[in-house]
C-alpha cells in the first residue's frame, strides 16, 4: 500500500499526517503558532518513527500548497521538495482552500447552502477567497478581496453560503448574517487525504524543479523601480 | 554537501575530503531593477531556484545523493526568509537521506573561504570582512575562535558602494562598474572627510551623504557632471572608501602582535582595496590571505569548508535547529 505523508504549514499551526490508500494511519499538530521553522521536521520525525516508517518508505509527499502566509508556504515548499528529493517520493500539491472542503468541522448535509467559500486572512482588510459548489467544484480562480469594499460585499451576499476558514471571523463582521460561519482555520494535515489519494491514484505528481506555492498574490515591496 | 541562502544567491557545494567537487550559485538578477535587495523576492526566488541548483550541484560533483556524509547550511545573519528556505531543505534531506545535519555561521564561512586555498594559515591574523551585508575586523586566533573588534555602526562597505553607484546611475551591484571606471581616473580629484567613529568601527553614512551633497551642488553648475566626470568620481569614491577601510587596521596592526592580514568578502573582489591591503602586510612583513574570486562573493564552497572541520569534529545540530538573522 502506498504510504503519504500530508504536510500543512500555511496557517498558524502546522501539521503532519500519514495516509495510505484507504485511510489516515496517523497524524500530528503543533499548537504553538508560527513555530513551523523549529517544529515541522520534528513533527514529521517522530510521526514516522511512531509508525516505524522509514522516510525511503514514502512513496509521496501532498503538500497543503497555498495560499497562505508566505513564510509557511515556503517552509512548506522547500521542506516537501527536500524530502520529496532525498526519498525519491514524488510530490502532490493539494491548494489550501480545497483542502479546508475536507476539513471534519464542514456539515454532511449543506444543501440549503449555494456555495461554501474558504477564506484565509490576508492582513489588513485583505482575504484570499475561493468558492466552490457543493459538489466541490471550483468556481472562477483564488481572490485577493477587500471585505470592506461594498462591490466585493454585494457580491458574496447574494446567496446563502458557508464561510470557512481563518478569514471568517473577519467575515461575520461584515458579511450578511445569512451565511454559516465556521470559525475554524480549517486546515490540518489529515484534510488532504482524500484529495492526495485521488491525484495519486491519477499519477498528478508535480515536476520538482517547476513547482511553486500558490502564492496568490504578487509581492508587495516600497522599493521603487529605479530607471 | 553545503547550502547558501543567505541573501539573494542560491548556493550549494559538494566538498570530498579537501577537494570543492561543486560550487553552483543562481544569482537573482531581479534585484538590479529596484537598486537592491527585495526581501520577499529574493526568498520567493530561492524556494524557486534550490531544486535547479541542487541538480546542477550534483551533476558538477560526479557523485550520487546516496553518497552524502552530512548537509550544511548557512543559519544566519542574513535576510530571515532567505535562511529559512535553505534550512527547511537541508533539515529535509538530512531526514530524508538519514545524515547529519551542519549549522554553519555566514561571517565564519567568509573567513575560512581562505583556508581554501591556504589551509596553514599564520595565527592570529586581522580579517577585514567587507561585503554588500557586512563589515568587521575580526581577530582570528585560530580556525575555530574569532572576536569581532570593529564593526559598521550603519552601512556595510559594499552598500556604500551599491548605494553611491545609484548616485552616480550605475547598475546594482555597483561595485564592479566602479571599480572598473575607477582604473581610467584619478583617485585624488576629488577630496572627502573621514567620518570619526572611536574604537575599530566604520560609519558610512556621513560619506553618502557628502557624496550626495556634492553631486547635487555641482549638478547645478553642470547638468552632465556625472556623466562626464564618472571614471574621477568613481576612482575618488573608491580610494576615500579603501583608504579608510585601512585605517583601523593599520592602527590596530601598531597595538597588536599580528602574524597576517587578510581581507574577505564581496568586496575583496576590488582590486584597489586587495593592492592596498597587501602593501600594509608588505610593509609590515607579514602574509597577505586573499580568497580565491569565486569565493569572494556569497557562495557555498565557503560553508562546505567550515562544515568539513565541524564534520570533523562531530559537531552536529538536530531538526529543529532555526535560522538566526543576527548572531
Amino acid at each position: 500500500m502506498p504510504k503519504v505523508l500530508g504536510i500543512e504549514t500555511t496557517g498558524a499551526f502546522c501539521s503532519v499526517a500519514l495516509f495510505n490508500e484507504s485511510r489516515v494511519i496517523a497524524s500530528k499538530i503543533n499548537k504553538q503558532a508560527n513555530s513551523h521553522s523549529s517544529i515541522l521536521h520534528l513533527l514529521i520525525q517522530e510521526l514516522l518513527q511512531e509508525q516505524h516508517i522509514k522516510p525511503s518508505d514514502l512513496d509521496a509527499i501532498a503538500l497543503s500548497s497555498g495560499p497562505g502566509s508566505y513564510t509557511g508556504l515556503r517552509i512548506g515548499s522547500s521542506s516537501a521538495k527536500g524530502l520529496a528529493i532525498a526519498t525519491g517520493a514524488k510530490l502532490i500539491s493539494i491548494p489550501t482552500h480545497y483542502g479546508m472542503l475536507f476539513n471534519p468541522t464542514l456539515p454532511n448535509d449543506t444543501k440549503a447552502f449555494k456555495h461554501v467559500i474558504c477564506l484565509t486572512d490576508a492582513r489588513r482588510n485583505d482575504v484570499f477567497a475561493t468558492a466552490y459548489s457543493l459538489d466541490k467544484d471550483r468556481i472562477g480562480k483564488t481572490a485577493v478581496l477587500d471585505l470592506t469594499d461594498e462591490l466585493v460585499q454585494t457580491q458574496l451576499n447574494h446567496s446563502a453560503s458557508i464561510i470557512i476558514g481563518s478569514g471568517a471571523e473577519k467575515a461575520e463582521a461584515l458579511l450578511s448574517p445569512i451565511h454559516l460561519y465556521l470559525k475554524d482555520d480549517a486546515l490540518h494535515a489529515a484534510n488532504l487525504f482524500e484529495p492526495s489519494t485521488a491525484k495519486f491514484a491519477n499519477e498528478e505528481f508535480e515536476p520538482l524543479y517547476d513547482f511553486g506555492p500558490l502564492y496568490e498574490k504578487e509581492f508587495y515591496t516600497n522599493q521603487k523601480v529605479s530607471k | 554537501m553545503a547550502i547558501e541562502t543567505s541573501c539573494d544567491d542560491t548556493s550549494i557545494a559538494v566538498l570530498k575530503e579537501d577537494k570543492i567537487l561543486a560550487n553552483v550559485t543562481a544569482n537573482q538578477e531581479i534585484h538590479a531593477k529596484y537598486g537592491g535587495v527585495v526581501p520577499e523576492l529574493a526568498s520567493r526566488n530561492h524556494e524557486k531556484n534550490i531544486v535547479r541548483v541542487f541538480n546542477e550541484a550534483i551533476n558538477q560533483s560526479g557523485i550520487d545523493q546516496s553518497e552524502l556524509d552530512a548537509i550544511a547550511f548557512t543559519q544566519g545573519p542574513g535576510l530571515l526568509g532567505s535562511l529559512m528556505v535553505g534550512v527547511s531543505f537541508a533539515k529535509s534531506l538530512a531526514l530524508g537521506l538519514n545524515i547529519p545535519l551542519i549549522a554553519v555561521n555566514h561571517l565564519q564561512a567568509h573567513i575560512a573561504a581562505l583556508y581554501i586555498e591556504n589551509p596553514n594559515p599564520t595565527f592570529p591574523f586581522i580579517c577585514l570582512l567587507v561585503s554588500g551585508g557586512h563589515t568587521q575586523i575580526i581577530w582570528v586566533k585560530d580556525f575555530f575562535s574569532y572576536e569581532i573588534l570593529g564593526s559598521t555602526l550603519d552601512d556595510a562597505g559594499g552598500e556604500a558602494f551599491d548605494k553611491i553607484g545609484k548616485m552616480l546611475d550605475l547598475p546594482y551591484p555597483a561595485g564592479p562598474a566602479i571599480d572598473r571606471l575607477a582604473q581610467k581616473g584619478d583617485p585624488e580629484r576629488f577630496k572627502f572627510t573621514y567620518s570619526k567613529v572611536p574604537d575599530f568601527n566604520y560609519s558610512f553614512s556621513g560619506f553618502k551623504t557628502q557624496v550626495l551633497y556634492f553631486l547635487r551642488d555641482q549638478e547645478k553648475l553642470d547638468a552632465n557632471f556625472k556623466a562626464s566626470n564618472i571614471n574621477d568620481l568613481c576612482a575618488s569614491i573608491q580610494h576615500h572608501i579603501c583608504t579608510y577601510l585601512l585605517k583601523p587596521v593599520a592602527k590596530l596592526m601598531k597595538e597588536r602582535e599580528v602574524l597576517g592580514l587578510a581581507v574577505v568578502g564581496g568586496v575583496s573582489a576590488n582590486a584597489e582595496l586587495r593592492i592596498e591591503m597587501q602593501k600594509l602586510a608588505l610593509k609590515n612583513q607579514i602574509p597577505f590571505m586573499v580568497p580565491d574570486f569565486q569565493y569572494c562573493t556569497d557562495n557555498a564552497g565557503m560553508i562546505a569548508e567550515v562544515a568539513k572541520y565541524k564534520f570533523e569534529k562531530e559537531d552536529f545540530v538536530t531538526l529543529d535547529v532555526v535560522a538566526k538573522a543576527r548572531f
